[in-house]
């Protein structure tokens, strides 16, 4: 097994002993290596050494030839054992005498080799010159044995394979001890993450064993497991209350996969679709082709790639897409209003698709029942409209022809009783001629009522003429042709108007109507004022003409009245009129698809209001000052 | 030289096949005066090694500074009375230097002869004024050398004995050290320390 797929403890162990061993086995080499080196060098100086000692002390039993203090001085030897043999040369390169005694001198090198100490397989050899002063009496000779090397390295090594033991053994009784320090904090955390990661439990914790960095990682680990625990009790209280109001919604909730493998149904959905158990459901929308079969409102029946799953997972977006759907072989059909959308993760990506579906089959009965009112309505508003307009048509052309019939008469009546006065002016007296006028006056006034009449009629016949009509001037005229300004003491205040688009002849008659009215009312006032203005409706953006005054004004209880033909609120005899005026001003500006109507108060004067459609309403002063107009 | 040092180890290796020699060589130069071949070349070897201790002498003694002139000074090698050397002995230190010092033999019939000197051999022939050599040269920084019987215990410094046909030294240390002359230990070592007058 390669290192690193051991367990941590036996690494940690294999490392510590690895380490130690390297470390322990460099030393031991090098140790070895330089005790052989010098050793040699000691053994080399430690033979110089006694050979110089021997040779100087030799001098003069060479010089002299003393065999015996040679002897001697050679027996000293006895004290180092690794001599194993010495022999003195004389000058002539002789052996003089030899160290042990009993050695045959064929042990002996025949002759002195040149001066040096040299290592041989098993011994040293070594040449060492006597010399008294500057003097040369002869050469001694030493032989070491190797044996010591040999035996002092044998037991190095045994002593470096003693160490190597020993040393592995402690490292291996401490690294077992020690290494725990490292190895049981790590095992605690990987056994905990085991537990996390196959038991799924986040409560699990990691006992923290020190302070180092394990400890800061078992501390930073119980943090994330904490974190990650509060997380997901979070994301579960979520994901309840997301189930909760999924299943609570009125709306159908279908949840699927990106292959269109049906994940979830929420409550609505069940019901909606007439499902009672979960197996029902749990399929693959290709199944649902062989149980449902939808169609288009107009009835076109939608293939399986058009159903709405389906091009939501095209990554269409569904909304309100109405569908008739059909339990195949049942008679269940109902309406279903669908929506719906890819779900995407945080990087885009689809992860499933969400439809939604409501049942709009009884909204969508309520509607076309609403819409077959609404045509029925229609049909009716059309019967009756023609119903009237042939109806108003008749009135009209009755109403005219009475007051055309009826102008001929009255001209008789008229005309005769001219012709009565003239005659019988002679004979009846005051009374007579006051009856015969009273006759006459009325058959006028009749005259004149059925004029207006007549007019009045006309007005809802007549095409109208619009032009773009220049309003100031349009005023101007009517109080001037109206001969308004003969009464000297009215107080005139007239603002610029904007200009219309309308009938020339028929707002003349209006605003002749208006002014009329309000030179009559205020005819008793001891400073009448008239006002002539227009604002721009708040609510409606239309121009409002006004014409107010200080006259008698009216209740506002009988406002409505006001425009009504032959409504009146005075008496002829109070303010001369017929009735047929404002009632005139009223269809004239109906007509224009504008409004009337009016405010006043009793004896505080009134108001009369007229709006027509702006045709450019920025054209209008927003301060539409008050200008009198000069006499 | 070389060849006259290694007859003479031959000699002294040789030794013990030479002791009935060795007191033929004795009784042949006590007694009889006529040179006999045999004898000759006995005694002849005799003091070739003689001759080569003398000179070795000169290595392990230690004269005081004022006995040379200067450090290139000779180191004057003397014998009193007749030479039994025979040549061996200017044969030996031919172009030898110890020290510095060449070596130069002299021979003195006299003791009044004797001028600087630092080794003085001797002879047999003049050992029988021994005690008025001795006295006469006492005071003055020669090491004496003799040959003859009782020499150091008489007052001679250093004696060469026959033994076993081996020569060996007597050395009067006192006597050296009265002449001021320091002998190396290492000598000492292969010889027999003798007192004046001591039996």
């Amino acid at each position: 097994m390669p290192l690193r797929d051991i367990p941590i403890q036996r690494k940690l162990m294999v490392i510590i002993l690895l380490t130690s061993g390297a470390v322990l086995l460099l030393t031991c080499v090098s140790f070895f290596t330089y005790e052989f080196l010098t050793f040699r060098q000691t053994m080399v100086r430690q033979a110089s050494t006694i050979g110089k000692i021997v040779a100087d002390n030799s001098t003069a039993a060479l010089a002299f030839q003393n065999t015996d203090d040679a002897k001697e001085i050679l027996n000293a030897l006895k004290a180092e054992p690794h001599i194993v043999a010495a022999g003195l040369y004389d000058k002539a390169g002789k052996l003089f005498s030899k160290y042990p005694a009993n050695l045959p001198d064929a042990a002996f090198p025949d002759a002195p080799a040149a001066d040096g100490y040299r290592f041989g397989r098993s011994q040293l050899d070594g040449f060492q010159p006597v010399a008294q002063g500057d003097k040369r009496v002869g050469t001694l000779y030493l032989k070491t044995d190797l044996g010591a090397l040999y035996e002092r390295f044998r037991l190095y090594g045994l002593i470096v394979v003693l160490v190597i033991a020993v040393s592995f053994l402690l490292a291996y009784t401490l690294s077992t001890v020690l290494q725990k320090q490292i190895s049981r904090p790590i095992l605690a955390l990987a056994e905990t993450a085991k537990a996390v990661s196959e038991r799924h439990d986040y409560s699990v914790r990691t006992t923290k064993l020190g302070r180092d960095e394990l400890g800061l990682l078992t501390d930073a680990f119980n943090q994330m497991l904490e974190q990650i625990h509060e997380q997901n009790q979070t994301l579960r209280q979520n994901e309840i209350q997301l189930q909760t109001i999924i299943e609570n919604l009125g709306e159908g909730l279908v949840v699927s996969n990106l292959e269109g493998q049906l994940l979830h149904f929420n409550r609505a959905a069940l019901k909606l679709h007439g499902f009672a158990s979960l197996e029902e459901w749990r399929r693959h929308l290709a199944e649902f082709a062989t149980i449902f079969e939808l169609s288009t409102i107009d009835g076109a029946i939608l293939p399986l790639d058009q159903w709405p799953l389906a091009r939501i997972l095209r990554g269409e977006q569904l909304q309100d897409l109405e569908v008739r759907i059909r339990r195949i072989g049942s008679d269940w059909r109902r309406i279903f209003s669908y929506g719906g959308v890819l779900v995407r993760n945080a990087a885009g990506q689809a992860t499933i698709a969400v439809v939604t579906m409501s049942d709009i089959t009884e909204r969508k009965r309520a509607e076309e029942q609403v819409r077959q009112l609404n045509r029925d309505l229609e049909q009716r508003v059309i019967q009756r409209t023609a119903q009237l307009e042939a109806a108003n048509a008749e009135l009209e052309s009755f109403s005219y022809s009475v007051s055309h019939d009826l102008r001929a008469p009255l001209r008789h009546i008229d005309g005769f009783a001219e012709l009565l006065r003239k005659h019988a002016e002679p004979v009846i007296d005051e009374k007579g001629r006051r009856y015969m006028k009273t006759i006459s006056d009325s058959a006028k006034r009749l005259g004149q009522l059925i004029d207006e009449l007549l007019v009045f009629s006309r007005m809802g016949r007549s095409e109208l003429r619009l032009v773009d009509l220049d309003h100031d001037a349009l005023v101007a005229d009517v109080i001037r042709e109206g001969g308004f300004q003969k009464n000297t003491t009215i107080d005139w205040r007239i603002a610029s108007l904007p200009r219309v688009h309308a009938d020339p002849v028929l707002l003349r008659q209006v605003w002749f109507n208006l002014i009329d009215n309000a030179v009559k009312y205020s005819g008793k006032s001891p400073t009448p004022r008239i006002e002539i203005g227009c604002r721009v409706g708040p609510a409606t953006g239309e121009h409002e003409f006004f014409v107010r005054d200080n006259g008698a004004g009216f209740d506002m209880q009988y406002a409505d009245k006001l425009f009504g033909v032959f409504q009146r609120l005075h008496s002829v005899a109070e303010f001369e009129g017929n009735g047929i005026g404002l009632a005139n001003v009223r269809r004239i500006v109906q007509r224009h698809g504008g409004r009337t109507w009016a405010e006043g108060r009793v004896g505080e004067g009134a108001v009369f209001y007229f709006s027509l459609p702006a045709i450019k309403p920025a054209s209008l002063p927003v301060d539409a000052t008050l200008n009198p107009i000069p006499t | 030289m070389a060849l006259l040092k290694a007859l003479a180890c031959t000699w002294t290796s040789h030794g013990a096949k030479g002791r009935c020699a060795a007191g033929l060589v004795m009784w042949a130069l006590l007694f009889c005066a006529g040179p006999e071949a045999s004898a000759q070349t006995t005694v002849s070897r005799e003091y070739q090694v003689k001759a080569v201790f003398l000179f070795n002498f000169a290595q392990f003694v230690d004269w005081p500074s004022e006995s040379f002139a200067s450090p290139q000074a000779p180191l004057i090698i003397g014998v009193l009375g007749d030479d039994p050397f025979d040549g061996f002995l200017d044969e030996t230190v031919r172009d030898e230097k110890v020290n510095n010092h060449p070596l130069v033999i002299r021979r003195y019939r006299w003791v009044d002869d004797i001028g600087t000197c630092h080794i003085l051999f001797i002879s047999r022939s003049a050992a029988g004024q021994l005690g008025e050599i001795l006295a006469r040269l006492k005071d003055r920084h020669i090491l004496t050398v003799g040959d003859a019987e009782d020499f150091a215990r008489r007052g001679g410094m250093i004696r060469f004995v026959t033994e076993n046909n081996k020569i060996r030294l007597r050395i009067n240390v006192d006597a050296a050290k009265a002449a001021e002359l320091t002998i190396s230990s290492k000598l000492l070592r292969p010889a027999k320390i003798v007192i004046t007058g001591e039996n």
